[in-house]
């Protein structure tokens, strides 16, 4: 699964798809919000994507993952307005070892930071 | 004969527009759209050093060739994740 929503990402339902006797390890990683942007506190981030090429482009990077270690991959990024604290991105690695889940976790997280087309738009500054 | 022009993040504030429908005319070729609309896309023009674009969600080079319906998108460097 890949998806790009303005839903927050903690009300997503627990993947079926990688769970199971094949995976013994699944890693998830959440990308969440700090409170300070360079040393300033911040509120939220307001994130903006091409949405159609986004989601292009996630689904690319989960296949070329799942195509270098043999895994299962699913990400979510969340776009709109999504305050501190709250998750951005997540991204889950399920492999039968945990070398794999790790390393293709690692991956998919650096590729999407590389390539996807979605960008930090605004940050909101904090109420003193 | 138009193609779908769509700026994202600082590309639409350079504008000042998220979107713009040009007609295609003669240009066969990105770089030909740009060359025959300096003046419209004036302010993305000037920063094509660090911009991407993409043809149809695939990124693409001043030679790739257009069609009508097309939707070209100017991208910022990216900071998702």
């Amino acid at each position: 699964m890949v998806l790009v929503t303005t839903a927050p990402l903690e009300s997503l339902p627990p993947s079926n798809v990688l769970r199971g006797p094949a995976f013994g390890a699944v890693v998830t990683f959440h990308g969440a919000v700090r409170g300070d942007e360079q040393g300033e506190p911040i509120a939220a981030i307001a994130y903006e994507a091409y949405e159609s090429m986004a989601l292009k482009s996630l689904q690319a990077v989960a296949e070329r993952a799942e195509s270098r270690w043999p895994v299962r991959v699913e990400i979510a990024h969340r776009i709109g307005r999504v305050a501190v604290g709250e998750i951005s991105l997540l991204v889950e690695a399920a492999g039968a070892h945990r070398a794999e889940a790790f390393q293709a976790c690692q991956f998919v997280i650096d590729e999407i930071k590389r390539e996807a087309p979605i960008w930090k738009v605004d940050y909101e500054k904090a109420r003193p | 004969m138009s193609i779908q022009l769509l700026f994202f993040a600082q590309a639409a504030r350079w504008m000042g527009a998220s979107h713009l429908a040009l007609d295609l005319g003669g240009a066969a070729t990105l770089g030909q759209l740009l060359r025959e609309n300096e003046r419209p896309l004036a302010p993305v023009i000037a920063q094509l050093k660090v911009l991407r674009i993409a043809v149809n969600q695939q990124f693409a080079g001043l030679e790739t060739p257009l069609r009508d319906g097309d939707e070209v998108a100017f991208l910022p460097p990216v900071s998702g994740g």
